[in-house]
């Protein structure tokens, strides 16, 4: 009874999908898509029911460089059919390369609404902090010395018995910073919480030179801190930061157990805020209240505690995951930075992000990753964004068809555990 | 910034759940055709007014404030320790056996092997459910509840048989040697021209109670370990980042838990029975959680409600013997404060919350 209305759905979806270069196959399980696939089918479904006004909030968030530009261009066929695109996004490139219209929201409130044609990302970043922002990063070129950090075929298997990281193998000097791009998901969280003693691997790590556990009771945080490794985490919300713990006992969170801050089985709290302070003091963290619980600062204030925290225990090796994620662009600037300083004071720093721009400024060598593999290190200087892009679809050489197409057809494979298609 | 000032958290929040309480109350205690306030009169008058009603007062806060404390320490890792009860038989257990085999020299030797024994009894009691929920995961208030009855089948068994004095025909364990007892409130204060506290079971370990609060706010709040617990309790992710091994800190927070409520054997099997009975707990154990949700898991707001619940106690058996009100309208009584606090938090806790904000609104 259902057959005619379905084939007909069919049929126009088809047509629907082709009109607007959206690839998709109506019949194709949603499971076996690449999350990009994914997202135009949300696209295709609303077009389905004759949406004139198109809503997306941070589209380009799981999406390589290449699935990115392809979106885009779907986008801009939409516009040209009349559709109204509403488009969420933090990063300021996309906002002056594909808009019309802009508006800045800040606190809850339109602050401005001005043409694309007539601001600049300068413009726009002032109207969203209300100061002047850097928003280059000023570096001198790195000076690396001996090695800190060397990983050897590090492998890690989930609880679910899949395997993560697949054999990554590199080093890390002092002085430098080692950048990780890659889209979420490839095995850069796992490698980081190896490191950060948040998990178990197999392989070897030796860092200054000694072997490090990577099992057992001297894989744990204690062990990896008391070795000089200190860790921004990824995930500032649950793990660097207790967020119903006050910024003070914040400060001390991974370090509480150090002599400075005991006395006997207690604690000594009024050391402890003393030294919070000049903490907040020292890093802007506002407002510089050390009893206000963390739940209550912005994401940006939330992550200064865990850099002030993590940066002035000065580690040897400063594993930094996602520093910027959910954090307004004046302090991204900032924790830039703090960052830059560390690496000149001769530290060595690892660097985690899913923002290749990110990436591409602060760090002196790229890795990416994929799949848990390391595709390939690239110099800052000597690459680009599309050579990246491919990079983190697993696309080492010149693909054979277009960019979008050839990173689709790997995503899918490795989704079915298959080998990607195109090396 | 948070919804409301701490004081009405603390404060407010409970005062008017109290009130609800309270007045529900009433209105059973009409329904059965009996006054209100002249219940209410009785309750304060033979629980309050007079020196002998706090001695007995006080003897049941002290028991439920060990056990609030208990609860408090294992919820702030976020683990509900329900078997309070079972804890406290053996905690009991551990009393009996001090004072039943050690030749102490005085009761205060006495008192300190027996306090001893009940944290030791009580927290091994605690120990085998906190392994098995840090290693295997098994669900701490599954394991609790079900160490509740085997410390009852296992304390019937001893009290039939292993521990019971021959040709006794009760199922109790030998009389205490007499100079073990413990002062009483009377022995304490009472003078020749002022008899204080008569016959009321209130005695020096009230003041072993007191001292738990204190060392319960210590550990918690100033120790480096509570530090660590507190961290477990509101992220594990968190603590695994900071090397605070999860199974530390469950172990040890049950094992200072099941100790605090092995403690209250101290003050029902030595303070006042003065042997080992089957009903040493007295429910102590299950009222603990309420005293906890209501004190807010601080040892203040413990202390509080322990005091409040011993009121409740001996309130309710005054009733009994005074009026018509049967017994068991006090379980009623003590059902609804534990519904209106515990369980109905959020219903006096969001009105107030939107009054709070949106007076701030106003002065903003």
């Amino acid at each position: 009874m259902l057959q005619p209305s379905i084939s007909k759905a069919r049929k126009s979806l088809k047509q629907l999908a082709e009109e607007y270069e959206l690839n998709v196959d109506p019949d194709a399980l949603i499971e076996n898509l690449s999350v990009g696939h994914q997202q135009r089918v949300e696209i295709l479904k609303a077009l389905y029911r004759q949406a004139d006004i198109l809503i997306l909030d941070e589209p380009t968030g799981v999406l390589t460089p290449a699935e990115a530009d392809h979106l885009f261009r779907i986008l801009d066929n939409l516009r040209k059919e009349g559709k109204t695109i509403i488009l969420i996004t933090h990063k300021l490139r996309e906002i002056m390369e594909y808009t019309d219209t802009v508006s800045v929201m800040r606190r809850g409130e339109m602050t401005a609404t001005v043409k694309t044609s007539e601001t600049s990302t300068e413009e726009l970043a002032e109207m969203m902090v209300g100061r002047q922002v850097l928003l280059r990063v000023d570096k001198a070129p790195a000076q690396p010395k001996g090695t800190v950090l060397s990983v050897k075929d590090l492998r890690v298997v989930d609880r679910a018995g899949i395997e993560r990281v697949k054999g990554v193998s590199f080093d890390i000097r002092a002085g430098e910073i080692y950048g990780i791009a890659g889209v979420a998901g490839n095995g850069q969280s796992e490698l980081m919480e190896v490191l950060g003693g948040m998990r178990a691997g197999t392989g070897s790590i030796t860092m200054n030179g000694d072997q490090i556990d990577l099992t057992g009771k001297h894989s744990d945080g204690q062990s990896r801190r008391a070795r000089g490794i200190g860790h921004v985490p990824e995930d500032r919300h649950d793990e660097g930061l207790i967020l119903d713990y006050t910024a003070w006992e914040n400060t001390i969170f991974g370090y509480h157990r150090d002599e400075e801050w005991s006395a006997g089985p207690l604690m000594k709290n009024a050391a402890i805020i003393r030294e919070a302070l000049g903490k907040m003091e020292r890093f802007d963290v506002r407002p510089p209240i050390p009893s206000l619980k963390a739940k209550n600062f912005s994401g940006g204030n939330q992550q200064k505690i865990v850099l002030a925290r993590e940066i002035e225990k000065n580690p040897d090796l400063l594993l930094v995951g996602q520093p910027t994620r959910g954090v307004d662009i004046g302090a991204i600037e900032f924790i830039h930075q703090e960052i830059i300083r560390l690496r000149d004071e001769g530290k060595a720093i690892l660097l985690v992000s899913v923002e290749l721009d990110e990436i591409m400024s602060l760090s002196d060598r790229i890795a990416v990753m994929f799949d848990g593999k390391i595709m390939g290190e690239r110099d800052p200087a000597n690459t680009d964004e599309r050579e990246l892009g491919l990079l983190m679809a697993g696309i080492a050489n010149e693909p054979d068809k277009p960019d979008w197409q050839a990173v689709e057809e790997n995503l899918a494979a490795v989704e079915h555990g298959e080998a990607p298609k195109n090396g | 910034m948070d919804k409301m000032p701490a004081w009405a958290d603390v404060v407010l929040i409970p005062l008017i759940s109290l009130l609800l309480a309270a007045f529900l109350s009433a209105l059973v205690i009409l329904a059965i055709g009996e006054s209100p306030v002249e219940a209410f009169n009785l309750m304060v008058e033979g629980a309050l007014m007079r020196s002998s009603g706090w001695g007995y007062t006080l003897y049941y806060a002290t028991n439920f404030i060990f056990t609030g404390l208990a609860v408090a320490v294992a919820f702030h890792a976020r683990m509900f320790n329900i078997g309070g009860e079972g804890q406290a038989m053996m905690g009991g257990l551990g009393v009996a056996l001090m004072c039943l085999y050690v030749p102490w020299p005085h009761w205060t030797l006495a008192m300190l092997g027996s306090t001893v024994g009940a944290a030791a009894f009580g927290a091994m009691w605690a120990l085998l459910p906190a392994y098995l929920q840090a290693k295997r995961g098994s669900h701490i208030v599954i394991t609790t509840i079900m160490f509740n009855f085997i410390a009852a089948a296992l304390l019937n068994y001893l009290l039939i048989g292993v521990l019971k004095p021959k040709g006794s025909m009760e199922p109790a364990s030998a009389k205490f040697d007499p100079s073990f007892a413990l002062p009483t409130f009377q022995d304490m204060f009472a003078t020749p021209d002022n008899p204080l506290f008569r016959g009321a079971p209130a005695n020096v370990s009230f003041f072993l109670a007191l001292a738990a609060c204190l060392f319960v706010w210590l550990l918690i709040w100033r120790s480096r370990l509570g530090y660590e617990i507190r961290a477990y309790g509101w992220s594990q992710t968190g603590a695994k980042y900071a090397g605070i091994s999860g199974t530390k800190i469950i172990v040890v927070s049950m094992l200072i838990s099941g100790g605090l409520a092995g403690l209250m054997a101290v003050n029902t099997t030595q303070g006042e029975a003065e042997r080992l009975i089957l009903n040493m707990t007295e429910g102590a154990g299950f009222i603990g959680i309420a005293v906890a949700l209501m004190g807010r898991n601080h040892p203040l707001g413990v202390l509080l409600a322990a005091i409040l619940f011993g009121f409740l106690y001996q309130g309710g058996a005054e009733l009994a013997l005074w009026t018509n009100i049967p017994r068991e309208l006090i379980v009623v009584i003590q059902a609804l404060v534990i519904l209106f606090t515990g369980a109905l938090d959020n219903m006096v806790r969001m009105p107030l919350e939107r009054i709070f904000l949106a007076l701030r609104r106003k002065e903003g």
